[in-house]
């Protein structure tokens, strides 16, 4: 789920660190996403998680970001809301079920 | 790997922001790594600076899309700085834009260097190997 060569570049405990960072921001960015009432808006922050997706190395679920950023309307970013949804809420099990993240 | 005194981030997500830093600094890359939120925390510093200070960044890596002062407006604001504020300094963008015109754009600006999100330490050596060897 998690491109190693990304995550070998840190410490483990820096990058446990940075979880503890990533975690609750890209929930309220997602949240925000959720939320979202116009295009620009919509993709502004399908932009911003992309790039928090990245950092950590969750490539695949920044893909389904970028399908947002990349919608022509708002029907058509709206429509990759539930799978991005979805994908997230699989990597944060997946974060805190292999970083022994509470919470 | 060459050693800076100082490298800027600048840039509004947090995640990136702690994790740049930390492989900064676990590289040895610069004493000193200064984090900005957006393109007007970052023109207020370096506006403040004069050429001998410590926290004049030799390297600054610049995000595109941010609230308040975007990658392209802080290159706007900074292109008024003096030469002096501005000597022996390189601004590298670091984005994970998509957008084939944010190359153009950056280039426009006199940016030569364009660096994909995520930063990685070959990309880091790549940089100082290119402008700070030697």
């Amino acid at each position: 789920m998690l491109d190693k060569t990304i995550v070998d570049q840190y410490d483990p405990e820096v990058f446990k660190e940075a979880l503890g960072i990533f975690i609750p921001d890209s929930t309220e960015v997602l949240s925000k996403i959720d939320n979202s009432k116009d295009h620009e808006t919509l993709t502004s922050w399908a932009h911003r998680i992309k790039g928090s997706y990245l950092m950590i190395g969750a490539k695949g679920v920044a893909d389904l970001a970028l399908l947002i950023e990349r919608s022509q309307s708002f029907e058509e970013g709206k429509s990759h809301v539930a799978e991005l949804k979805s994908a997230h809420e699989r990597l944060l099990s997946f974060l805190k079920t292999s970083y022994q993240i509470e919470g | 790997m060459t050693k800076l005194n100082c490298i800027a981030l600048v840039d509004d997500d947090q995640t990136t922001n702690f994790l740049n830093k930390r492989l900064i600094e676990s590289k040895g890359v610069a004493d000193k790594v200064l984090i900005f939120k957006n393109g007007e925390e970052a023109i207020n510093h370096f506006s403040k600076l004069d050429e001998s200070s410590e926290l004049r960044p030799q390297l600054v890596l610049l995000d595109i899309n941010m609230p308040i002062m975007n990658g392209f407006e802080f290159l706007d604001a900074y292109k008024e700085l003096s030469d002096t504020q501005k000597a022996d300094q390189i601004v590298v963008m670091l984005s994970s834009s998509e957008q084939p015109n944010d190359k153009a754009e950056a280039q426009k600006r006199g940016i030569e260097e364009y660096l994909s999100k995520p930063l990685t330490e070959d990309n880091l050596k790549t940089i100082l190997e290119k402008y700070y060897a030697g």
